[in-house]
């Protein structure tokens, strides 16, 4: 089995968001189609089989002795997607501000499940520049 | 301050690649790339290990100068 690398793990937290941002249409959405359930199946199959092998792969992760580079690079990463999401729920709060009468709460809630998966692509990004380019 | 490395004299001295060193202390090659470039500060810990490779002091593996 080949050796786990950070970038691995920081671009998995894509897929998982993409979930989350699903189970979170599970619960929001306002009508119903027959094949929604073979997509629920669908998701929650996945879901199970991609956490187990994910789970192992950052098992080995940790038994290995961690790169001090990539991970001094990713807690610089992580402050500075800290700045990028406190913006963005800025922004998002002053949208719903100004549109309050027009904004529904589940259309604020694919907002914040937007803003989870643009997050955890730009957090994937600048870490893969960041480890690229050095401390 | 900028860091100074004497890294690469030393490894060419024993005959070790870039990899083979990120292997002895077990970091990766791009570590040890930046570590020379001088575009990575080394942990204590690190500095250590590789001092020890090289049979020498962490002070002969590093500078700094007040660029």
């Amino acid at each position: 089995m080949r050796k786990v690398s950070l970038r691995e793990i920081v671009a998995d937290k894509i897929v998982f968001a993409i979930l989350i941002a699903l189970y979170y249409w599970m619960w929001a959405r306002n009508d119903w189609h027959n094949y929604y359930t073979s997509i629920q199946y669908a998701v929650f199959a996945f879901t199970f089989f991609y956490f187990i092998s994910r789970a192992s792969r950052l098992r080995k992760y940790k038994q290995e002795r961690p790169d001090e580079m990539s991970e001094a690079n990713l807690k610089r990463c992580d402050a500075l997607c800290l700045k990028i999401g406190a913006a963005a729920i800025i922004v998002l709060s002053f949208i719903c501000a100004v549109g309050r009468l027009s904004i529904t709460t589940d259309l604020i809630g694919y907002c914040l499940m937007g803003i989870l998966i643009a997050l955890a692509i730009i957090r994937t990004i600048l870490f893969y520049i960041m480890d690229t380019k050095g401390v | 301050m900028a860091l100074l490395t004497n890294l690469k004299p030393y490894r060419e001295k024993y005959n070790l690649k870039q990899a083979d060193l990120a292997e002895l202390v077990g970091v990766r090659r791009e570590t040890i790339v930046n570590l020379e470039r001088g575009k990575y500060n080394p942990s204590l810990k690190l500095a250590m290990d590789i001092a020890r490779v090289f049979h020498t002091t962490v002070e002969e593996l590093f500078q700094y100068t007040d660029e």
